[in-house]
Order: structure tokens, then sequence, then C-alpha cells
């Protein structure tokens, strides 16, 4: 199977982002202080949702949703200009050890058009997600499951599609959650996952072996350690679904180096203090109406170098450090 | 205000908005110290070759900059002709002007300046960190200066087109038991770097500005630039590699898309709360340092290391 933008007939349409770079500019408003984010985020979500284009169903489910943000763009939805996610971030959260987990989860959502198509149902795995989710409306219906054990627990069955774009660490590879996550597509269905490849796993590995603590901290640390851990990789994803009676039906390689070290080894040392920069102007009643103007030259500038990072989506097999996997369940 | 201490602190301070630039000097310049260098004044009459505009070779002497200065200060008082420049300048100080009197050195470091370009002219005398500052075109022999340095610092040798011609030049500058500090790149540079790395042609041009076409023209391994050097009459005193895959990895691709969100960054600062972009500077030049520090002190351990610092000898 090849990604194209039409579905088969008789399957019902789902209507996404134009491209890479509509993609990165209507997240960039919302995550403008992580621009690497978004441009990563692009990377990993346009092939899957070009996939899912081909595969999809009436009955559609994201497995551990975030905001729903990315969700929500990526299906054509668009936030106001003055809406980011940083809108409520107080110095005492700035303070906290992980600053990245310090974004506002209590911002009301100000949607300027609403995404075109809408996911049945999405599961999540933090209450805090599925309030904002919920303000997205880009879910019918959102369900709270508390870590990911009880999200497998839900009882949800019978989906046409299931996507799981966040659980990219090794609890999934486990057979459980594999089976836990095929136990909620129907026959004929499919499961759509990004899974890092052995070389992305070598290249994390390289970094952390020789980042220091520090380096840790403010690069990307925590993903690096998930991905330095190697499991899941697409022959274990592989051996599993097809004990569950799953195949590949669709494998779209992405994210080449470059574009993870724009990721994992870029601006995203820096923001914490642009954060602290803007909580601050936010604070002070003189200083609040040059933030608007700080953010849109920002997002112009960040645009200009990050489009053509996004626009080069298409990896080579062999040079790719994740691929879009669709696993379809029995005979289509 | 204090200063910011230390040389990484001190370049941070200058290219605070493209730390990756500080992270390459102090990189060589750890080489420099590593290979045993020492410190670069009182070396006698000094020439600092292709000096641009003079920051990291006055910083590599010794200079120390008030948080007030930058790199880009001259930077930014046109904005459209400057986001229009960011995507097709070579060169962005292209559309810089000189320094303030206020940030002019005290003393000079160097004796002499060389510089080929108009606006390096202007930006490296206005610096002041050399007596005088010579403009060369691009095919000039410079004869005035045969035999007349104890030192010649030419860290942006690699960027001239015709490494032997330049060679030659570096020595017919020399005294007797003169020493001439320079850089290259290596075949490990080429090999592993962007242009092997599938970076489509746009936005090579975007990040790069020409350094991967000039690494191309470069030497590929030591005893080539052994040779280069030799043939001019240049020996080998001591090489030092440098820049591993971190330093590269960072100064080429990771921390290089930022500079125009940055640059943008501070000039909305400057027109809105202009009063405390020092307090906001010295703070990202500290997060910058603690984020970076580690991966300079880590890079002799480095592998893949992808250019060689040089001091030789007539």
């Amino acid at each position: 199977m090849t990604s194209g933008a039409s579905p088969p007939l008789g399957r019902p349409a789902l209507s996404m982002v134009e491209s890479p770079a509509t993609f990165l500019d209507g997240l960039l408003p919302a995550m403008w202080l992580r621009p690497e984010r978004a441009t990563f985020d692009v990377l990993l979500w346009y092939p899957a949702l070009r996939l899912m284009q081909e595969l999809w169903s009436d009955s559609s489910l994201e497995f551990g949703i975030n905001s729903g943000l990315v969700t929500f763009v990526g299906l054509g939805g668009r936030v106001s200009s003055d809406y980011d996610d940083y809108l409520d971030v107080t110095p005492t959260s700035l303070a906290s050890t992980d600053v990245f987990a310090s974004v506002g989860e209590h911002v009301p959502i100000a949607v300027a058009s609403p995404a075109r198509t809408r996911v049945s149902r999405g599961i999540a795995i933090k209450p805090e997600h599925a309030i904002q989710a919920r303000r997205f409306g880009v879910f019918e219906r959102v369900v709270v499951a508390e870590g990911l054990g009880s999200a497998i627990g839900v009882d949800d069955h019978g989906h046409g599609i299931v996507w799981a774009p966040g659980l990219l660490v090794d609890e999934l590879v486990q057979r459980g959650w594999i089976r836990g996550l095929a136990s909620k597509v129907r026959s004929g269905g499919h499961v759509v996952v990004p899974i890092p490849t052995r070389r992305q796993t070598a290249l994390a590995r390289q970094l952390l072996d020789r980042f220091s603590p520090r380096m840790l901290q403010r690069f990307s640390g925590g993903f690096l350690k998930d991905l330095a851990r190697g499991t899941t990789i697409l022959e274990d994803y592989e051996r599993e679904f097809k004990e569950l009676g799953f195949r590949v039906v669709a494998d779209v390689p992405t994210v080449k180096p470059y574009q993870f070290v724009v990721y994992a080894f870029g601006i995203r040392c820096v923001f914490r203090e642009l954060l602290s920069t803007v909580v601050a102007l936010r604070r002070d009643p003189d200083r609040r109406s040059d933030v608007a103007a700080l953010k849109a030259e920002f997002v112009r500038s960040a645009q200009r170098m990050l489009r053509p990072v996004v626009d080069d989506v298409d990896a080579e097999p062999d040079e790719a450090l994740w691929r879009v996997v669709a696993f379809g369940r029995g005979s289509a | 205000m204090t200063l910011a201490n230390g040389r990484f602190a001190q370049l941070l301070n200058a290219y605070w908005l493209r730390p990756e630039s500080a992270l390459f000097y102090e990189a060589c310049f750890s080489a420099l110290d590593r290979a045993g260098l020492g410190s670069l004044t009182n070396r006698g009459r000094s020439l600092d070759f292709h000096a641009m505009d003079g920051i990291p070779s006055a910083i590599a002497a010794g200079a120390r900059f008030p948080w007030s200065f930058d790199a880009f200060s001259e930077l930014g008082s046109d904005g459209d002709r400057l986001q229009e420049r960011q995507v097709t300048a070579r060169d962005y100080y292209e559309l810089a002007g000189g320094f303030g009197p206020e940030h002019r050195l005290p003393t000079p470091l160097f004796e002499c300046g060389i510089v080929f370009e108009d606006h390096h002219l202007v930006r490296a005398e206005s610096l002041g960190a050399h007596r005088r500052v010579t403009l060369a075109g691009a095919t000039s022999p410079l004869s005035e200066f045969s035999g007349e340095f104890d030192l010649v610092w030419a860290i942006n040798l690699y960027w001239k087109e015709d490494l032997g011609t330049e060679a030659r030049r570096l020595r017919r500058f020399l005294r007797a038991g003169g020493l001439v500090i320079t850089l290259l790149p290596s075949s490990v540079a080429v090999d592993t770097g962007p242009l092997a790395w599938g970076i489509p042609s746009g936005l090579g041009a975007l990040l790069d500005r020409g350094r991967s076409a000039n690494m191309q023209k470069s030497v590929r391994t030591l005893s080539e630039a052994r040779e280069l050097f030799s043939a001019a009459g240049l020996f080998l005193q001591a090489v030092e590699p440098f820049a591993g895959s971190e330093v590269r990895d960072c100064y080429e691709v990771g921390l290089r898309p930022a500079f125009p969100a940055l640059l943008a960054w501070r000039r909305q600062l400057m027109a809105g709360t202009g009063e405390d972009l020092t307090v906001l500077k010295s703070r990202m030049v500290h997060e910058l340092e603690e984020a970076l520090i580690d991966v300079v002190e880590g890079d002799v351990r480095s592998l893949g290391k992808g250019w060689q610092a040089f001091i030789l000898s007539a």
C-alpha cells in the first residue's frame, strides 16, 4: 500500500491538513516556544495521517491522547493566534524541576476553525489532557483512564482504526499492551503506530552515553532514555501483532538524522529562559501587550527556517529513524 | 552588573543568538590550549589574517566585553530588510554597521588585522582589536607585510578559495621563528557533515552559507595538510583535532535554525523593553553555558572529530 490522498470507495473520508508546512503553521501559534517539538510532531503525524486517509473508518480511536492539539491541527483545525500553551504558566510552575511540564493545563482553548474530521474516541491517560482535548472538540468522546494499564483495560472495542501516537516507550512492546491495543480493533480494522528504528536507538544511545546530567536536563533526556532502551523496534511489533492475527499493511519511513538533531539538540535548551521572559511580560500590565508582537515575529522567523525541515518529510527506508506502521487485522 | 566570566561565557555573550558559533570557537580555542599554544599576548608583532569583525580573535586574545556588547548590536534596525536578507544573504553581517564607541576595546590586541570585505573593515576598525586594519583585495599580494610578524592568527583561513596560495602568503608574513595558528576541516567533517546528511538544498542554503562548499575544497587528511603547509615552507609544531560529533551536530544543524527566531526575539524586546535586555541576556548566556559547557569539555573524548587546529612554524 502506498500513501495517497483519496480513500478507497466506500470508506469514510479523513480530511487532513494540506501539507507539512501548513501543519507546522497551525501548531506554532500554540507551541511557539517549542518550535522543535512542533517540527518533530509534524514529522511523525503527517505521514501517519496521510496513511490513515486510506484506512479511515467510521469508528476511530486515538489511544493515549495528550491535549489533542496535534490531532486537532492535523485534522484541519486552527487555534486563534492569541492562544498558546503558556497562557497560565506562573513563576511557581516555572520553578518546577521539569520545566517542559509547566505549560498551562487549564487554558481556555480559542478555536478559530474546527477540525474537519472528528475522531470517535480519545483515551486520555491524564485527566488534565482530557479537559483540554474536550475543549478542542476533535474527539466525539474522551475517556479518562489514568495510567497505561487502566487505559488498556478500557472496555471500548470494535474500532476500525486505532492510532497510538504517544506510546513510544518500551512498555508498549510488552505483550499485554499490544494485546490491549489489538483488542480494540475489529476484524478488518487497523492499528497505526510510530516506531523508532534500530538507527534511532543507536543514535539515542550514542547521545545518551556522552551527555552529562546537565545536558540531559536541558536537552531531551527523558525521551533519549526511552529511545535508547531500544525495545520498541519494528521486528518486535511485527512478531507480537502477527501472533494476534495482524499483518503489516503499510510502512512509511520518516525522520532523518538531521531532523532529529534539530529536535534533540537545538533551541529547547533555552526554553526555560524564553518562557520565563514571556511569563514576566504577561504579568506586567504595562508590557503585556508586547507579547503579541514578540510572538508574531518569533513565529514568522521559526516558520522560515523550519518549513523546509518538515517539507522534507519523505525519508528513504535506509536513512529513516522512525517508521509509521499500519497493522491490519484479518482480511480488510 | 558583573562581566561574563571566562572565555566561553564571553563568546556566548557576543554570540548569544548564535550559540553554535560560540560553541565552535570555544571547541577550537580549547584544542589550541591542549596543543600548548598558551596566551596570545606578548608574542611580539601579531597579525589577525582574514580577521572578519575581529570578535573571536579578540576574545581568544583575552578581551572581555560588557553584557551590553554583542555581535548583533547593529543588526535589526531595519527589520523588513533584515527579514528578507536572512533568507538570501550569504553573510548576515553584511547588514551590520560598526560597533559603538562604548564597546571599542581600550587597547589593541593585535598589531594588524587583514580583512577582505568592506563591511568587515567597518566593524573591525570600530572594535579596536587591531592597531591597524587593512582591506585587501582577493588577489592582493599584501607585499608590504613580508617578514613582519611573530604570530599570524589565521582561524578563518578555511574560508579562502586557494589554500596553497594562502599558505604561502602566511609564510611570507612571518619573521624567522614566528608561528602561524590556523584550522582546517578534515574529511570527517565533509563525509559526515550536512552534505552527507541529505539535507535538501533549500534548507542547506539557509543553514550552511557556503561552509560545506569550502570544506569540500579543503584538505581531507592530516598528511594532506602537512603536505600543503610544507609546500609553503610551514612546518607542523602541533596539531590537535576538535569538533566531534556533538559539537558538529549542534554547530551545523541543532541550534542554527534558531537564529532567525532568536534575532526576532531580541529585536522585539529591544523595541518594547530594551532596558531589561541585558538582564535577560545574562540569564540566557548562563543557561546556554550550563547546557553547552559539557559539550565543550567532552569534546576531547568525543569521536569523529571533524576539524584540526594547527600550530605551524617557518
